[in-house]
């Protein structure tokens, strides 16, 4: 169980609840949320680093599967980042985007995690402060709702 | 436990090459590099089986029925692929997104599943002695609902039959996947920790009675369960069976018709808990049943198990089992287990449009039974 993606818990640093830092995944699309990102990056807007970003070629290529197995191992949240519609570099891949991160929403609702724990938001390549501002947006709302609950229920 | 030791457990050794289980085999019609007599031979002579396609065996248990000599073949099957899952991994259907479903389940994250497909007409009881295990069907509606939109229906339709029965189920609170797939698939750490938190959640509710309408789950919690961590401690009913009960004790009626059906047999409910007879009767209730040629306990597999290794051979199988479907002269062909329902559905969707062949309305026995209740 989690691997890689270090929580206070996950390091052994129980009853340490301060240390507790949301975990979050970024699956940036190659040609305008990275870029974006880039530019975020130039331009020194600051941005948390729970922030951990995934280069895809396009936000269309994110398998609801995907955003599954980062809560699997350890996310607190997961961001996809696309071009705007119609900016897609393969026409329609955002659009498709749009209606698979739905599914991956809706799945996460059922198995009771939450859709609010995901997020589909399209950054263009010159929109380094909105990147820096969704990423510390969503930082702070996975902050403010705590670790993915694990209350599966253990035989004592 | 190693392939030697589970073949001497599951009296592999006893094999003497007669073929029966080939013949019977749902995997072995077609080209794939695999066949249970086959797999067999190589075994007993080199020890080993690799090259072959453990992958396409739909663990249906059509070989174990048929075996003279009494080698329990999927059980083994079961065994080997444990052993050499790490090596030689399953083609996973749907992107993977099955198993990840389920993996993320057996981790124990989230707050268990949330009943969304709940309508304010159902009855339901927290209090009550008897609990419904509603499984991956709602979580799986995601996945399939582009052909197959019936998959939250079967729930709901198991609470009303239920309460036409004057039961009210509870339903638990934090229950996970069965862990069937990962039983078969020989991914035996998620199928335990499934599991665990799935008897922990049922033992801390304290009901006598959990009524399954899914036979995997049936299958899977009352029998599998068992065998591995020992008396359950409550009982496990597949809802087919309580509803012949009711029949039986008059406390549920249905409006009869003439029209024909036939009926899938699914092969955990059939061959893996013996439940034959149960939703035939309730057919019976409803309309008259045509059996197909190959039914019960020779029943053929929907082709497809564990959501792995779905290609063009499965989608052939399904066809042959549509067509048979057809020519029993039956205007719908009734499914008791989810999987069957998607598979079949699938296999109508993608190649049942082409002229000349008939399409067969494919229903869930549970769907068809609430909307024939007499009220």
């Amino acid at each position: 169980m989690g691997r890689g993606m270090g929580t206070g818990k996950r390091l052994g640093l129980e009853g340490a609840d301060m240390t507790w830092e949301p975990s979050v995944v970024a699956f940036c699309c190659n040609w305008c949320a990275y870029a974006g990102a880039d530019l975020a990056g130039v331009s020194r807007f600051q941005y948390p680093p729970n922030v951990k970003v995934v280069r895809v070629m396009c936000s269309g290529r994110v398998e609801p599967g995907y955003i599954l197995r980062c809560f699997q191992n350890g996310a607190d949240g997961v961001m996809v980042l696309g071009c705007h519609p119609g900016d897609c570099h393969y026409f329609k891949g955002n659009e498709r985007a749009r209606q698979r991160i739905g599914d991956a929403g809706e799945i996460l609702d059922r198995m009771g995690i939450g859709s609010e724990r995901m997020l589909l938001r399209w950054i263009s390549a010159g929109e380094g402060a909105l990147f820096a501002s969704t990423c510390r947006d969503f930082v702070e709302r996975m902050r403010s709702l705590g670790p993915v609950p694990e209350v599966g229920c253990v035989e004592r | 436990m190693s392939s030697v030791e589970a073949a001497r457990k599951y009296r592999a050794y006893d094999c003497v090459a007669c073929g029966h289980c080939t013949y019977s085999c749902p995997a072995a019609h077609g080209e794939r590099r695999f066949s249970p007599r086959r797999f067999m031979e190589e075994f007993s002579q080199q020890g080993s089986s690799e090259g072959l396609d453990i992958w396409s065996c739909m663990g249906c248990a059509a070989c174990t029925t048929v075996c003279p000599q009494g080698v329990d073949f999927h059980h083994f099957m079961r065994e080997v692929r444990q052993e050499r899952r790490s090596m030689d991994p399953p083609v996973r259907t749907h992107a993977g997104l099955v198993s990840a479903i389920r993996d993320l389940d057996s981790v124990g994250k989230g707050k268990g599943h949330h009943h969304q497909w709940v309508t304010p007409d159902l009855e339901l009881d927290q209090r009550s002695d008897v609990a419904l295990f509603v499984g991956c069907v709602p979580t799986l509606d995601v996945v399939f609902r582009d052909f197959q939109s019936g998959l939250p229906g079967l729930p709901r339709s198991a609470v009303r039959l239920l309460n036409a029965m004057g039961i009210r189920p509870r339903l638990l609170k934090d229950e996970r996947c069965c862990g069937h797939d990962a039983y078969w698939l020989g991914e035996n750490d998620t199928f335990e920790r499934l599991a665990k938190m799935n008897l922990c959640a049922i033992r801390e509710s304290g009901i006598h009675t959990l009524v399954t309408y899914c036979p995997e789950c049936n299958h899977t919690i009352g029998k599998v369960y068992e065998e591995r961590f020992g008396a359950l401690g409550f009982e496990v009913v597949h809802l087919s069976q309580l509803l012949e009960q009711g029949i039986r004790d008059g406390r549920l009626n249905f409006q009869r018709s003439d029209e024909v059906f036939t009926f899938q047999d699914p092969c955990r409910l059939g061959r893996g808990s013996g439940i034959y007879d149960a939703p035939r009767n309730l057919i019976k209730g409803i309309g008259q049943l045509a059996e197909m040629t190959r039914s019960g306990a020779n029943a053929a597999c929907c082709g497809s198990t564990c959501f792995a290794q779905c290609d063009r051979i499965t989608k052939s199988w399904q066809l042959t089992r549509l067509e048979e479907a057809r020519a029993t002269g039956a205007g719908r062909l009734v499914t008791a287990c989810p999987k069957c329902l998607v598979h079949l559905s699938c296999a109508q969707k993608e190649m049942g449009t082409y002229i000349g062949r008939p399409r067969i309305e494919i229903v869930d026995l549970f769907t068809l039974a609430e909307s024939n209740l007499k009220r």
